[in-house]
């Protein structure tokens, strides 16, 4: 009896395991299969190489979305890595260890916020900020989604970085400061250099976010699918943009399948972007062997994906 | 040594004290200016933070009164409320935590009590990890594909349900199998001695313990389906039939409270006057359920980490029983 019960709860235990594991393969199967369909209608020459995104005329360019969203993440990161960066070292090198607890919770309710909420301050704050300082045009484009994604992609960085700061040995400073360097040249010299990969780790994952971030950007973008980006000032969109707003009215099947696509394409860009970052780390010698286990909220902080 | 070359030592010195002298003093100036460029960025981060909630409690709390929570909204007359919004949320809320909390908790103490290493151990570790990076606009898109059309659920609270938890899988497991990890492995060395089987162990010792874990968890999942719209515009729908606001049948469509929001602001509802104010009013609310499940949720956590220091002495072990 109590043999056959502990057969059976080792069985549930196993079968909600295999559940995440069938779950990743079922994701890459039905966007893949449901995606790779558009190729039925269109060559994959011209879905990939079309400067044009048209529902009108049934013409389905993936260029306007991933340059809208190369750019957007770019002009992100641009800000956001040194800004989460400089975040990240004054938690670890500068903050009291009360001031470094405020700035913890400051990440995390960062992470808390919900991206309508982004939006909602992106449509209210920058874009008419961006309308009247760069002049012309509603505001709405690729440099206000770029700043709402700029504090989006804040917790992930800081909380990774954070984390490869501290897991730096002691003797790092210590013999830095002992050899008379001062504080910012035992960071700049010593420190960066000896946790660059994590801090990559960091700035990939950042990325990885940036990249699937719907809704905030989705407000603030303007959604101009129809051609190629021709200014940081006037409307574009992104993958993911793309996809909420045109999918819930997709009728045609080759639309819906377009669009699937690009969902495809999304989950290769990120699922590349975490092998990369695993191949970094095997790599990486400095890969610590007793690492901090990051607090619960931070975990969500760092694996948030994009809304 | 004669009195010349003497010289010549002393005068290098003092050019070369000179020299590392005003070394000293650049880097000392850029250590300060560095010092306070990084205090600077954090400033800022806070800055941003509270004015991002004043901004948003500002234009809100005004709008939100009793009835504004309670009344059914309105398309077309000014002063409707949120009252469906919040049920919908709620039930997607409570109905997504009852399909990923036995999955996740289960596939977390699959991993920290009973799998050993080896190739079907990795490949439900990497899933978890590559399941925790994808956008969740790509989880809308495959609930679209499979809730809506294979399994033909159509736009529905079901739907959006399923779709959220698998979103919200990867996390269940991760901060879950902590919890279960952190528990003392003298806690199962005890339970087996007295004779039980692992699986009373696991139900007994270390389940109990593992469960203020496991409790935020379920909080932190919570905060995320409450603020998550992209998925839910793909699987849910952005309407709320209404002859059926409040009901119970998960085939209806629904809205939740974030997704009100995106509608009154990028759809619009063109007959409505006050859609801004209901707009302010939902940001209001969704801001404060946040706000107050991570600040209970910061404070609940500091209580438990101190009461574990306090009630020391016991190893805080972070391994696990294997094998």
């Amino acid at each position: 009896m109590r043999l056959r019960q502990g057969i059976v709860a080792q069985s549930i235990f196993f079968t909600a395991a295999a559940i995440v594991a069938l779950s990743t393969a079922a994701l890459l199967l039905f966007t893949g299969s449901r995606g790779l369909a558009v190729f039925g209608y269109m060559n994959p020459a011209e879905f990939f190489l079309s400067g044009s995104w048209n529902q009108n005329d049934e013409n389905f360019g993936v260029l306007p979305l991933l340059a809208g969203s190369l750019l957007t993440v770019g002009l992100a990161l641009l800000i956001s890595g040194p800004l989460a960066l400089g975040v990240s070292i004054f938690m670890v090198e500068i903050a009291p260890e009360p001031v470094r607890r405020v700035m913890r919770t400051v990440v995390e309710l960062f992470a808390a916020l919900p991206s309508v909420i982004y939006g909602l301050l992106g449509l209210t704050l920058v874009v008419p900020w961006v309308r009247e300082s760069f002049g012309g045009g509603l505001g709405k484009g690729i440099l206000a989604a770029s700043i709402v994604l700029v504090f989006m992609t804040q917790p992930t960085i800081v909380s990774i970085a954070e984390d490869a700061l501290r897991a730096l040995p002691e003797s790092l400073r210590e013999g830095a400061l002992a050899v008379g360097a001062t504080r910012w040249q035992m960071i700049w010299r010593v420190l960066l250099p000896a946790a660059r990969p994590g801090l990559i780790t960091a700035v990939v994952l950042g990325t990885g976010r940036a990249v699937g971030e719907t809704i905030a950007v989705q407000m603030v973008i303007g959604n101009i699918t129809s051609r190629m980006p021709k200014s940081l000032l006037t409307g574009a969109t992104t993958m993911p943009a793309a996809i909420v707003t045109q999918l819930p009215e997709a009728t045609s099947p080759e639309h819906r399948a377009a669009l699937i696509m690009v969902a495809f394409l999304l989950l290769v860009i990120t699922f590349s972007l975490i092998a990369a970052v695993r191949a970094a780390g095997s790599r990486g010698k400095a890969r610590p062997t007793t690492r901090r286990r990051p607090s619960p909220a931070a975990q969500t902080a760092a694996v948030k994906g994009g809304d | 040594m004669n009195s010349d070359t003497r010289e010549i030592l002393a005068t290098k010195d003092v050019a070369w004290e000179r020299r590392i002298m005003a070394a000293r003093r650049r880097a000392t100036l850029i250590d300060r200016a560095m010092t306070g460029v990084m205090s600077l960025a954090a400033l800022f981060l806070v800055i941003v933070l509270s004015g991002v909630i004043f901004i948003i409690l500002r234009a809100g709390l005004p709008a939100i009164s009793w009835t504004f929570l309670t009344t059914a909204s309105s398309i077309t007359d000014p002063g409707g409320g949120i009252g469906p919004q919040i049920w919908v949320t709620m039930y997607i809320l409570v109905l997504s935590l009852a399909i990923v909390t036995p999955i996740g908790v289960g596939a977390a103490i699959y991993l920290s009590e009973y799998a050993r290493p080896g190739p079907i151990t990795n490949a439900i570790r990497f899933s978890t990890e590559a399941l925790a990076s994808v956008p969740s606009v790509v989880f809308g898109v495959f609930g679209a594909i499979v809730f809506l059309t294979i399994m033909n659920l159509g736009f529905s609270v079901l739907s959006g349900s399923l779709t959220l938890a698998l979103l919200n899988l990867p996390l269940m497991v991760r901060i879950a199998e902590d919890a279960i990890r952190a528990v003392p492995t003298a806690y199962r060395e005890a339970s087996l001695a007295l004779g039980g089987s692992r699986w009373e162990t696991i139900r007994k010792a270390v389940l109990p313990s593992a469960l203020p874990g496991i409790i935020t968890a379920l909080v932190l999942t919570g905060g995320r389906i409450i603020g998550e719209t992209a998925p839910l515009i793909l699987t849910t729908g952005t309407t709320i039939s209404p002859n059926a606001q409040y009901s119970l049948n998960p085939l209806q469509t629904g809205e939740t409270l974030a997704v009100h929001i995106w509608v009154l602001k990028i759809v619009g509802v063109p007959g409505l006057q006050d859609a801004q104010l209901v707009a302010d009013g939902s940001a209001a609310v969704l801001l404060l359920i946040v706000l107050i499940i991570n600040v209970g949720m910061a404070y609940f956590t500091n209580r438990l980490t101190q009461r574990l220091r306090g009630a020391s002495g016991a190893p805080r072990a972070g391994g696990s029983k294997k094998g």
